[in-house]
């Protein structure tokens, strides 16, 4: 089976059907950057707005996921580049394919929600060098129970180029679950390590041994705690503010045009 | 002709009004802009006046921030993008 033999064929019934031709032209990975830019464009000027209030703008497109998720470089103020930490818009989310968090929303940095979008801004992934044997290890990982939240919180280190796409394509690994039901049609292990020309037995035999997983995870926490200082030492402002209120007064923005009767 | 997902988006932000909130939290001020469902607005108001509130039980926060008011700019962008003037 062909790398983009693996996408979906098979959605989740939650989605509406005439929404289907949409999500099917957006996970064709020819179309992903063109086809998510005109679909997201107003909720993605609101983000500018709120990231530019915060003192972060966007910079380039690095990354397209499996799912037609859209990875940014982040700028700060003087536009110079954040390094430690990417912003990935998930439209996953917004269709719910994905019956989990998505892998960006496991140990986001700021978190931006709406309606029809989630954008998360995340460490950068990139901050760990994986080796192809790393890869495999991060193959095994998420055969074993609560590891998969693991290996989508470093949301994998670039390692595939698909031809006619321009930009580096960052695979989260999100689409292999072992579990049929949890993603329908994303593709299996299987899939997955037939592309790689790899099979069980060699994921088995270099099985991430407890200890290790554990140093992992130290080392992601590193990763995310890097970001936060670099972020906060830019002057950005990660605090979320608390949604509770008291001492409230309402302005009204913008209501209905109401027509009294003659 | 069937609807395209992005008109089907914009139909969703109708339906409902935009409203700035400012309050405050552990005595720090802050403020939000919400998109309140019509449904809810009423509850929303009634709820403001006897105290205490948590904005997200009434609609979706576009926007938020500490202090009194809004920046200029982002004053700016909801009217622009959502003013009725």
């Amino acid at each position: 089976m062909g790398f983009k033999e693996v996408f979906p064929t098979e959605l989740s019934p939650s989605i509406p059907a005439d929404e289907l031709p949409v999500i099917r032209q957006r996970l064709e990975l020819g179309n992903t950057a063109i086809t998510i830019s005109d679909l997201f464009q107003p909720e993605l000027e609101i983000l500018k707005a709120k990231l530019d209030s915060r003192g972060i703008t966007l910079g380039d497109i690095i990354g397209i996921g499996d799912m037609g998720g859209i990875t940014y470089n982040l700028l700060d103020k003087n536009g110079a580049a954040i390094k430690s930490a990417v912003l990935r818009i998930d439209p996953a989310d917004l269709v719910t394919i994905l019956e989990r968090p998505s892998p960006a929303s496991i140990r986001p940095i700021l978190r931006e929600r709406e309606d029809f979008f989630a954008a998360t801004i995340v460490p950068r992934a990139e901050r760990v060098e994986f080796t192809a044997d790393q890869i495999m290890h991060s193959l095994a990982i998420i055969n074993a129970d609560d590891q998969l939240r693991y290996i989508k919180d470093l949301e994998s280190k670039q390692f595939m180029r698909i031809p006619g796409i321009p930009v580096p394509v960052i695979t989260d690994l999100g689409c292999m679950s072992t579990d049929p039901d949890t993603l329908k049609g994303m593709g299996s292990i299987d899939d997955f390590l037939e592309i790689l020309g790899r099979d069980r037995a060699s994921l088995d035999a270099i099985k991430v041994a407890p200890e290790e997983m554990a140093q992992l995870r130290q080392a992601q926490n590193a990763i995310h705690d890097n970001a936060v200082a670099e972020l906060t030492a830019a002057g950005i402002n990660l605090e979320s503010v608390p949604t509770k209120q008291e001492g409230v007064t309402l302005t009204p923005v913008a209501q209905p045009q109401i027509t009294l009767a003659r | 002709m069937k609807p395209s997902a992005s008109s089907k988006i914009k139909s969703k932000t109708q339906g409902a009004v935009i409203y700035l909130s400012q309050g405050f939290f552990n005595g720090r001020p802050t403020w939000h802009y919400l998109r309140v469902n019509k449904l809810k607005l009423p509850l929303l108001i009634e709820n403001a006046k006897k105290g205490e509130i948590d904005v997200v039980d009434y609609g979706n926060i576009l926007f938020s921030g500490f202090g009194q008011n809004p920046p200029d700019e982002v004053k700016d962008f909801v009217q622009k993008k959502y003013g009725t003037n």
